[in-house]
């Protein structure tokens, strides 16, 4: 949980003022500006992120069972029907939404060695 | 002399390796080198989070999260490393290891790091560790130690499972 925690301010610290640098700078002005929003910018921070999960030849199925009951709060059953979607196909997206906490569960599917990535929602 | 080696709970706070011969005691000695990662190795422990599709955020994947990773199965290789130290030699029924029930998590990562390290270093794959294929005595060798770790592995993971359910 430290770590995580620790992940968290570290991601805000880091990726807080680039993405919003847009409105900062209304906000540091007068306050009468026009706040210079950029769309596309708005749009991708909407947008929801997948975290999915990739099959590994060495990784025990119960290991990965275990871990996402552990990560994401899967009952049993969910997490072993995950599990079967990354054996049979490949992959499985495990979790969808707001991308700071897509980076933060990567980073703790990754910190129990599942291989893991975060894609755009299509 | 054949033994049997077995997993048990000694106590609530203790599970007990034991029946272990020389040659198994040994592979347990190398858990914490065989998963300490390598120019070989490094890429599968510490993989890419966009698959290289957005190089911003895999810089800065490699400057704050990799540390983090690195500093955590650092410490489940030094947790290792000291439960080995206390592995006893108890004469005819082998070497015994306790592994406190507050590391049995660092065991089991451990025993992964070491698992994907060794398959990458030496190139194991799904068919290399499940079908009977003829390996280079180095690759057989460390196929073996995989399935060995797995074994181990996936009897701390019931228990848990049990504990769990």
């Amino acid at each position: 949980m430290r770590r995580v925690q620790n992940h968290t301010e570290n991601q805000l610290e880091r990726t807080g003022p680039s993405r919003v640098q847009g409105r900062r700078s209304v906000f540091s002005g007068t306050g009468l500006e026009t706040p210079d929003l950029d769309v596309a910018d708005e749009v991708a921070l909407d947008s929801p992120w997948n975290v999915v999960v990739h099959n590994d030849p060495v990784n025990l199925m119960s290991y990965v069972t275990r871990v996402l009951q552990k990560v994401l709060g899967f009952t049993r059953e969910r997490a072993e029907k995950h599990m079967m979607e990354v054996h049979k196909t490949g992959r499985s997206i495990v979790w969808t939404g707001a991308r700071e906490k897509a980076e933060l569960y990567v980073q703790q599917l990754q910190g129990f060695l599942l291989l893991t990535t975060l894609e755009r929602s299509s | 002399m054949s033994r049997r080696i077995s997993l048990r709970r000694k106590d609530p706070q203790t599970l007990t390796l034991s029946g272990l011969d020389a040659f198994f005691a040994d592979l347990l000695r190398e858990i914490p080198m065989a998963g300490t990662p390598g120019a070989l190795s490094e890429d599968r422990l510490f993989p890419s989070p966009t698959e290289g599709r957005d190089r911003e955020a895999d810089a800065d994947w490699r400057e704050y999260v990799r540390p983090e990773l690195e500093e955590q199965f650092s410490e489940s290789r030094s947790r290792i490393a000291a439960d080995l130290e206390l592995m006893r030699d108890t004469g005819r029924k082998g070497f015994e290891l306790d592994i406190p029930e507050a590391n049995r998590w660092e065991w089991i990562h451990g025993l992964n790091q070491a698992r994907l390290a060794l398959a990458t270093v030496h190139g194991l794959g799904e068919e290399e560790l499940e079908e009977l294929i003829p390996l280079q005595p180095a690759a057989a060798m460390a196929a073996f130690q995989i399935q060995f770790y797995a074994l181990l592995q996936e009897w701390l993971l019931t228990e848990f499972q049990e504990d769990a359910d």
